[in-house]
């Protein structure tokens, strides 16, 4: 089992770290977090038998391990984020060639934790929206409004940088 | 022009390929046929195509999992788990008989209390700047003589914890207390001096009724005693081993501890 873990570990060590930067937005704090999230995998007594499922559930770990700090700190910023935002809808009418890595890395910088961990969850770790929603404890529903709600902001403020 | 309007969580489910195959095939047929719509799913796809590769490029120098940690067995958990239960299980005794109850009259806890002491008293007042000339990443490790008695005071600066605070303790039979604090504040205490003759080689851990957590060990004829209070619980755990394993293994192969002191990098808690 410890041999799976490790080998599940390093397998998915940089989406777990891209996961933990979405969520913190800090170099050092995503390592440790990673790290925290080793120490707790590689401490349990059993884990799941399936690849996919033992995937979801590294991920629910260092999902964990943030909850946790964060609660403490009392800075967790996960409430509210489903009512209101940017819910007009943005046809995207500018030149698709400035939809680019950069642009999109400059704008996931200014979204709330819960839209770049979703965009992160769904284009970066490749999770379906049963999955996303199962790590989040949120209905499909959920997930589809949260990263529709996600990807308009990034168009937006795409659009928006085009204009300046 | 399509028949009907899709919604934005349509066509990204489309985008994700979680559209079901009718409503696949009705907004393939639609984009096939309005121009506004293909180029909303042209722009969600790139859109995905592009976050991935940004998340993709922030995320490509992720550290690597730490050595030690690969190697932690499995059978530590149920250790870990049983030294969790066992805190819970001393404190609700000591919440429920009275802490006098359980009052030590050993040589090892009246020892250990002067520890405790003189780590209550650092703590009520400020940590000033590292106040010992053991820092930095070199031998890690310092050999201290006292009275007799030589033992070793580690650096725990791949722990990220500096030496702040030194004090030699004459009134109790010359120990040393050695401070250490963490980059967020938090503080822990490494008692020196001779073992008293009771006191265990392996580590004995224990919950104490001001809310920290100490643990003992002994090395030839020197005791050791770290205290700490408002540490992460696998924090402390991990430093611990550090600490038991550099005060036994002195000056030497570092490596090994180094490694050690690096896993135990998680941030302190402050109360």
């Amino acid at each position: 089992v410890a041999a799976r873990i490790e080998d599940e570990l390093e397998h998915h060590r940089t989406r777990l770290f891209g996961y933990a930067l979405s969520l913190t937005g800090d170099r050092d704090e995503a390592g440790e977090l990673l790290q925290e999230c080793a120490v707790r995998a590689l401490s349990a007594p059993t884990a799941p038998e399936s690849e996919q499922a033992r995937r979801a559930w590294l991920f629910r770990i260092l999902r964990n391990v943030w909850i946790d700090r964060y609660r403490r700190r009392r800075v967790v910023e996960l409430v509210g984020i489903d009512e209101g935002g940017c819910d007009e809808d943005v046809l995207w009418s500018g030149e698709s060639h400035l939809i680019d890595a950069i642009a999109v890395r400059q704008a996931l910088a200014k979204l709330p934790v819960a839209y770049r961990e979703i965009v992160s969850l769904v284009d970066l770790v490749g999770f379906s929206y049963s999955e996303t929603a199962e790590l989040l404890g949120v209905p499909i529903g959920t997930v589809m409004s949260r990263l529709s709600r996600a990807r308009k902001a990034l168009l937006k403020d795409i659009g928006s940088s085009q204009g300046r | 022009m399509a028949n009907r309007a899709f919604s934005s969580e349509e066509l990204n489910a489309y985008v994700d390929g979680e559209a079901g195959p009718a409503l696949a095939a009705e907004i393939a047929a639609a984009a096939a046929g309005d121009s506004g719509i293909a180029a909303a799913i042209a722009a969600t796809a790139r859109l995905k195509a592009a976050s991935r590769m940004a998340l993709e490029q922030e995320s490509a120098d992720a550290p690597p999992i730490p050595t030690r940690l690969r190697r932690l067995p499995l059978r530590n958990a149920a250790g870990l788990v049983g030294a969790l239960a066992a805190s819970i299980v001393l404190f609700v005794v000591v919440a429920a008989t009275g802490w006098h109850l359980l009052r030590p009259v050993d040589a090892t806890s009246a020892w250990l209390e002067a520890g405790a002491a003189h780590y209550a008293q650092w703590r009520s007042i400020d940590a000033g700047p590292p106040s010992a000339g053991i820092g930095g990443r070199g031998d890690g490790v310092a050999q201290i003589a006292l009275n007799g008695t030589s033992g070793y005071v580690p650096d725990l600066s791949d722990a990220r914890m500096q030496l702040a605070h030194v004090a030699v303790a004459r009134e109790s039979g010359d120990n040393l207390f050695v401070g250490y604090v963490g980059r967020n504040g938090c503080r822990l205490g490494l008692w020196i001096g001779p073992a008293p003759d009771n006191l265990p080689a392996e580590l004995v851990q224990q919950a104490r009724p001001d809310g920290s957590v100490a643990a003992t060990w002994r090395v030839g004829g020197t005791g050791y005693a770290a205290l700490a209070r408002d540490m992460d619980e696998e924090r402390f755990r991990a430093v611990l081993s550090y600490l038991h394993a550099t005060t036994r293994q002195g000056p030497g192969d570092r490596q090994p501890v180094r490694m050690a002191g690096r896993d135990a990098g998680a941030p302190c808690l402050v109360s």
